[in-house]
């Protein structure tokens, strides 16, 4: 019990959310975010919502410093010793091109070949090799290992990672070459393939090496961060968040700092899945998440977001590590509009940033915005924007988008309405790809939309994918920090396995999960977790024998006896009807890995806007109006339409479209033919 | 539309009243299905890639997916693609339409699906399984097709792993398929796919396969039919009209700026694998307004050995615009529409039948560069230095002798790219394959567990990019032993010519390759790239006098094992390590104009070697404190230019290859350049 | 005509490495005047056709899909004229 507060360092703002579970009460804040020391402004938020340090009884945290030092190259001094001959596999990008405009465009250049993380030069090749069983091919060349050693010191390089091709089942050598690093370079942050001890030795390095280069600036952030926090009288304990949703103490994120690379948008995928338990029991939910200038989105499942190995920091750099699939679309309320010279119409992927912005913004911007299209067609209206605290000027809106529309020969309010489509095709684009692409039908989710912007697109984007509902929690703004306080411990161990069903035991299976099950419980133990707090989840990647990619499965919690491992594989042959429309029942299983995940107890969730539960009256939703004005929406104009100010709304109240509820940080369009239902906790439920 | 060729601009713009005056739907609901159709692709792609089993679809993605619209008459159009391997986006154009119609559209019904591998009718070669689904409409008419393609491991012939290159008939290699009905209203059809089955030399990853092709043949209708139920046929086929004549626009409006002429261009080829001599292909571009004829007159007769193709390069030759013209917009045949192609019959551009189309992939890269290298010509602004010119492949095949896995036969692809040249403002990409392909290199992991080999190295060679403003690309150089006995199809070229650079950039050095025996210890490493010649056994390619890789200096003659980068099915002993050095690709514009700071990172990350960052580049940089001399470099810049007289530069090759293993040794002992400076700061 | 004319062939002189264009007689460019105008075979981006262009400005006066006469593309499927099996349209909705 006590406060619990949840601290999320975003792009440009520091938002925080107390939660106080005795009371119920939830206050947030959010303050500039610091970026030459995000500790600052961290203690900053902490300090304006909490008064007596000690009535904090978790810290819930979440920061870029690993990312950012990635994406700008600006990470540790760091060297990789892997095995000779290997030394260029990083550059490869494993020889493909993406699919987008630069696929036949001979100027493109692969990132890592063009702004490398550690470069070639600090790449040394060490002569060893083990065969995928295990046998030494080449034995370890220690005197050759300590002049690389010695090398990368005279560099000044102050971070080693280890990797050697098929180490993942026999870590022996690198095992040494950690001692050896200990004895030439004791000062030295060291990582090596035990941290993601599984088979593809492309993802596995990098890995290790986007470890090596990001854990030790993690970690002097987090000193600082302790440091700070004691001095002004708080308990220096900390939780972080990782990509994989779950959080782990400051203490052992350093084992492995790696795995908290980007964990903003997923904690905001972690409030949707509280929401879902706690609000509106477990549904299937895309969660459309849209601002200013970045757009989220991510699926759950019975409940649970879905994960994903195939996260990349750009293309061919991947973090395989387990993470909650968070992609980023390219439109949101930035996107600029424009046409070329054939006349093709686009929106995005450029954004207009926030300086100069939208022309709308006032700032000088003169290229039109999504935004702006929102102005044009009535959805942003200038007087309630941001409550007033900024004006939005209509007439700079329209001259931008005039200036695409004129050579077009279109109206400018057509344009807007164009550009809204266009937007929704590619945010209705996105969402089949993370769903239909997983054999996954969103007729039959929901669509969960926040953000300044989510909710602005949600109604047409639901419509197009024949989505039959919209929810809108009430929840302005700080969602990314609210859902780290409704997150939990989680750790995960695996263990490449790579062999066929068929050749597995009960025994030999069970064994294995014992042993990663028992790795978890001391792992969460030592975060200071109970033993009866502990839930665990068994895992298994498998595929037919002969492919390539493997899927996550659920494995029956327990020991397993021969009858489960029959159904098992029935299960698989299910699986792969439903997901790629065809069973291959003559072809063997192949299991690439078991993974047992571990769980730390789920906090009682604390949602805002009790207050309006049940709260209905004999007075409708119009003491809630506040503005009226001209709507385009659909390609129907209506005058007069309604704007509804949310904080007015009372659970029971009814809108019907063409409406626009307004929750001072962003806008909720209800469109022509949609029905808006206010239920508990303030919760919009949308109709379409 | 008027061609006029003179004035640009405006012609090739419609406003959104000219798009729904022309194609009946607003521009707005255009955009937004041409998106929509090539989403359908890429659930396409999603459901391929994830559900096939051989390696050559899964992990080399040489695959393509495609949606087409049909016309009244029957023809098609496609319209969007996924590529995996882009050469589908041009051959499915015309080989939907040769095959279509010869089956004839009028006699598929819904559930039918055909599948075709033949050469003639457009496909790539045998091993290139292509699939088509025809979708009607609520009135039963054709409207759209769906189809795919991927390549399969093994198709039967002598080679295994579906490549002979001795075959010099159709009949000594792989299973021929005409266009033959798979599935009928859904059901497999029995005699088709046993046929299939029965000649593969690994029937139960080409039954996953062809179930995956045909199951993501399926989707695609799924996803086409969403789009009609919404927005009904005639909508959805004026929008893929629409995208369409996007893509022809922005082609005509960039050939409209390419000035009227005939461009010429020709390139080598080092040999068909059965006749050991170079072989010529010719091009003329005839550039008139905004269209273009392509005429391949004066290329040499179609080979004995299986390199010469049958009718893809009409669409293949296309790569050449779509690369230096626009680049940057999604393919389909609205941008073939400006081209001719004339093909003279029984040339290496149009073979005829029972000529095989086995070995392709080489005729194939050394096309797609001399199309981007005509063109380059012609539009200077956006030129391309040349790439490798070859695909730089070898299979690797035999019987499993590893416990458990008794007799069991393996069989792996070993692609591991080459590089592409330097153009106006970049080096050339590392590691890539040709622009007609676009294939993903193997998992070295998975390879060694699926097969007995271990792949030694995977990397650079110092020295042997083409120099340049922008120099070319590094090709992969690497090296495998198989723990059995097994056999070794090569699939390589650029051993005899090297890939020159352009306007003033350097030629790459050649493929080279070679046998290589470990040291006391075992190993065969390298110091970047360079091995000591009395551990070297030459099997193709340049070597000097000693035993050394030198392009320049060195020659191809008896004391190597093949005379041609093309054997078949060579035998190999166990632990023999074979050793290739692909052909690094072109540089672009006169390397003594590069930034002295590129050369400097490129030397301080041991690409480039002092040595040659002073003959090529006329850079000064000191080994020892790797500092940048610019005096010196200006006065040795001057001096080179004085040399070269208006040559071009020299060709990029290592020169200082040890030929003993003591010479190697104090190689390996060498500081690093610019070790234990003082000033140690970021590259 | 045999089947094997289009189906097997042997392999061309160097000197024939040139694709034949055969004169149009009494044809008059539209576009230019000159009576230049030749009828050759040629991938189109639907497949084989036979164009009549005009060899001043090149200018298409005609794009037609070949006669078997013209031999274009050189292969032709020995069945390319019959009639479809029942087998091989068996799913064509309304068949008889």
């Amino acid at each position: 019990m006590g406060i619990r507060v949840g601290i999320d360092v975003g792009g440009t703002f520091t938002d925080a959310v107390m939660v106080d579970d005795e009371s119920g009460e939830i206050h947030r804040t959010k303050v500039l975010t610091t970026a030459d020391d995000q500790s600052k402004g961290t203690l900053e938020a902490l300090q304006q919502l909490v008064e007596d340090p000690k009535s904090v009884s978790s810290f819930y945290h979440g920061y870029t410093v690993g990312l950012n030092a990635a994406l700008t190259r600006t990470g540790a001094k760091a060297g990789m010793l892997v095995t000779a001959g290997h030394r260029d596999l990083v550059d490869t990008g494993r020889c493909w091109r993406p699919f987008d405009e630069n696929l036949y465009d001979a100027t493109w250049e692969r990132p890592h070949q063009a702004r490398p993380v550690v470069d070639r030069r600090h790449r040394r090749e060490v002569p060893e090799r083990m065969r995928e069983n295990g046998d030494v091919l080449l034995p370890l060349d220690e005197e050759a290992t300590r002049r690389e050693l010695e090398f990368l010191k005279s560099e000044g390089v102050e971070s080693v990672g280890v990797c050697f091709i098929n180490s993942y089942e026999h870590p022996a050598h690198e095992q040494r070459v950690r001692e050896l690093i200990a004895e030439v370079m004791p000062e030295a942050y060291v990582q090596t393939s035990q941290i993601w001890p599984l088979a593809r030795e492309f993802e596995r390095t990098f890995v290790v090496m986007l470890d090596a280069y990001t854990g030790p600036p993690v970690a002097r952030y987090l000193q600082r961060l302790e440091a700070r926090l004691e001095e002004a009288g708080f308990d220096p304990r900390v939780e972080i968040m990782q990509m994989d949703g779950g959080l782990r103490t400051s203490q052992s994120v350093r084992e492995a700092p790696v795995f908290t690379l980007q964990s903003g948008p997923v904690a905001g995928l972690l409030g949707a899945e509280a929401y879902v338990r706690e609000v509106l029991g477990a549904r299937n939910l895309v969660c459309l998440d849209i601002g200013g200038t970045s757009s989220d989105l991510g699926v759950i499942v019975d409940g649970n977001a879905e994960v994903t190995n195939e996260w990349e920091l750009e293309h061919a750099i991947p973090l395989a590590v387990t993470t909650l699939d968070v992609r980023s679309i390219g439109a949101g309320g930035g996107s600029l509009i424009s046409s070329d010279e054939v006349g093709s119409l686009q929106v995005g992927p450029e954004s207009a940033g926030s300086d100069p912005g939208p022309a709308c913004y006032g700032r000088g911007g003169e290229q039109p915005a999504m935004t702006d299209a929102y102005v044009a067609m009535g959805l942003l209206q200038p007087e309630l924007f941001l409550a007033g605290r900024m004006k939005l000027d209509r007439a700079a809106a329209l001259a931008a988008l005039e200036r695409v529309a004129a050579p077009l020969s279109m109206e400018t309010v057509q344009l807007a309405e164009g550009a809204y489509a266009i937007a929704n095709t590619k945010i209705a684009a996105a969402v089949s790809a993370m769903t239909i692409d997983r054999g996954l039908d969103p007729r039959e989710f929901s669509l969960f939309a926040y953000g300044a912007a989510g909710p602005m697109h949600s109604v047409a984007v639901a419509r197009e994918l024949g989505i039959a509902e919209v929810i809108v929690p009430y929840f302005p703004g700080g969602f990314s920090a609210f859902g780290m306080t409704a997150s939990r411990s989680r750790v995960e161990h695996s263990r490449s396995v790579m062999s066929l069903l068929d050749g597995l035991s009960p025994e030999q299976i069970n064994a294995a999960l014992a042993e990663l099950a028992s790795a978890c419980r001391g792992d969460l133990e030592a975060q200071g977790v109970a033993a009866e707090d502990i839930t665990l989840e068994h895992v298994y990647y498998g595929m037919y024998s002969g492919q390539g990619t493997d899927n996550r499965l659920l494995l029956p919690g327990g020991e397993l006896d021969a009858g489960d491992l029959e159904k098992l594989a029935a299960d698989f042959h299910d699986y792969y009807e439903r997901r790629f429309g065809y069973r291959a029942p003559e072809i063997p299983i192949m299991v690439t890995s078991f993974v047992v995940v571990g769980y730390g107890p789920v906090p009682a969730v604390t949602l805002p806007g009790a207050e309006r539960n049940g709260a209905g009256g004999e007075s409708g939703p119009e003491r809630a109006v506040v503005h009226t004005a001209t709507l385009h929406l659909d390609g129907v104009a209506t005058d007069d339409a309604p704007f509804y100010d949310r904080a007015q709304l009372l659970e029971g109240d009814e809108i019907a479209g063409p409406a626009i509820i307004d929750d001072k940080l962003g806008t909720i369009v209800v469109n022509p033919g949609a029905t808006a239902r206010v239920e508990s906790h303030g919760t919009l439920r949308i109709e379409v | 539309m008027a061609i006029t060729g003179t004035a640009v601009g405006r012609e090739y713009f419609l406003t959104a009243e000219e798009v729904e005056a022309s194609y009946g739907i607003d521009l707005v609901t255009a955009e937004t299905l041409r998106h929509g159709l090539i989403e359908v692709t890429r659930r396409m792609w999603g459901t391929l890639l994830r559900s096939s089993f051989s390696n050559i679809i899964r992990d080399a993605m040489d695959f393509g997916v495609c949606v087409h619209l049909v016309d009244d008459d029957g023809s098609t159009q496609l319209i969007g693609i996924t590529e995996g391997c882009t050469q589908f986006a041009f051959t499915h154009q015309h080989m939907t339409n040769l095959v279509l119609d010869e089956y004839g559209i009028e006699n598929l019904g819904p559930g039918d699906t055909l599948i075709c591998n033949d050469s003639f009718r457009g496909g790539i070669h045998n091993g290139d399984l292509n699939l088509f689904r025809v979708i009607h409409d609520e009135d039963g008419r054709p409207a759209f097709v769906v189809t795919d393609a991927a390549h399969v491991f093994d198709i039967g012939g002598p080679g295994a792993g579906g490549f002979n290159n001795t075959a010099t008939s159709i009949y000594e290699e792989g299973l021929r398929i005409p266009p033959t009905l798979i599935t009928s209203g859904e059901k497999p059809v029995r005699q088709s796919m046993n046929l299939l089955l029965e000649n593969t030399r690994s029937p139960l990853h080409m039954l996953g396969d062809l179930r995956a092709l045909l199951g993501t043949l399926r989707t695609g209708e799924e996803r086409v039919r969403a789009l009609v139920d919404r927005y009904g046929t005639e909508t959805v086929k004026a929008a893929g009209h629409y995208a369409l004549g996007l893509a022809e626009r922005r082609m005509r409006r960039a050939l409209a700026e390419v000035p009227d002429g005939e461009y010429v261009d020709e390139v080598m080829i080092d040999d068909d694998g059965v006749v050991i001599e170079p072989i010529t292909m010719r091009v003329a571009v005839r550039v008139k307004g905004d269209e273009a004829e392509i005429d391949f007159s004066g290329t040499d007769p179609q080979s004995l050995g299986p390199i010469s193709t049958g009718w893809q390069e009409a669409a293949r030759s296309l790569i050449g615009p779509k690369v230096v013209l626009d680049p940057r917009h999604p393919m389909n045949a609205g941008a073939m529409r400006p081209f001719q192609v004339l093909l003279p019959a029984g040339s290496m551009v149009l073979c005829l039948p029972p000529s095989s189309q086995n070995g392709h992939p080489e005729l194939a890269c050394k096309l797609s560069r001399m199309m981007i290298d005509v063109l380059s010509k012609a539009v200077p602004d956006r030129a391309v230095a040349p790439d490798s010119g070859t695909s730089g492949a070898i299979i690797c095949v035999g019987s499993d002798d590893r416990p458990g896995l008794e007799g069991q036969p393996f069989g792996a692809s070993l692609i591991f790219g080459e590089a592409w040249g330097g153009t106006q403002t970049t080096d050339g990409i590392s590691f890539c394959l040709s622009p007609l392909f676009n294939c993903r290199s193997n998992i070295i992991e998975y390879t060694e567990k699926a097969n007995p080999i271990v792949i030694w190295e995977l990397g650079i060679a110092i020295d042997s990019a083409g120099a340049g403003r922008f120099r070319g690309g590094f090709a992969a150089t690497y090296a495998f032993e198989a723990l059995t006995e097994a056999f070794f199809t090569p699939i390589l070229d650029s051993a005899r010519f090297a890939p020159p650079g352009l306007d003033g950039g350097g030629s790459g050095a050649t493929t080279v390759g070679m046998l290589v025996g470990r040291d006391a210890a075992g190993s065969v490493r390298t110091w970047n790239g360079v091995l000591p010649a009395e551990r070297l056994t030459p099997l193709f390619g340049k070597f000097d006098a000693d035993g050394r890789p030198d392009p320049v200096g060195g020659s191809w003659d008896e004391r190597m094992r093949f005379q041609s980068t093309k054997p078949t099915m060579e035998p190999m002993a166990a632990g023999e390590v074979l050793r290739v050095h692909v052909a690094c690709a072109g540089g672009y514009g006169d390397p003594l104009s590069r930034e002295p700071e590129r050369v400097l990172r490129d030397v301080a990350n041991e690409r480039v070697s002092p040595a040659q960052a002073e003959e090529l580049y006329g850079v000064v940089i000191d080994a020892a404190t790797l500092e940048l001399d610019e005096a010196a470099t200006a006065a040795l810049r001057a001096r080179r230019a004085a040399e070269r007289n208006g040559a071009g530069p020299p060709l990029s090759h290592f020169k200082d290859w040890p030929k003993t293993e003591a010479e190697f040794r104090q190689l390996l002992e060498r500081p690093v350049v610019g070790a234990g400076r003082p000033a140690v700061g970021k590259e | 005509m045999g089947i094997n004319d289009r189906m097997i062939f042997t392999t061309p002189s160097r000197e024939e490495m040139v694709v034949r264009k055969e004169p149009v007689a009494d044809a008059e460019c539209p576009e230019c005047g000159s009576h230049d105008v030749k009828r050759y075979g040629v991938g189109w981006f639907k497949g084989p056709r036979m164009v009549v262009k005009c060899q001043a400005c090149y200018h298409t006066l005609a794009v037609e899909r070949p006669l078997p006469e013209d031999n274009w593309p050189p292969f032709r499927a020995a069945g390319y004229d019959w009639e479809a099996s029942p087998a091989e349209r068996a799913a064509v909705p309304g068949k008889d």
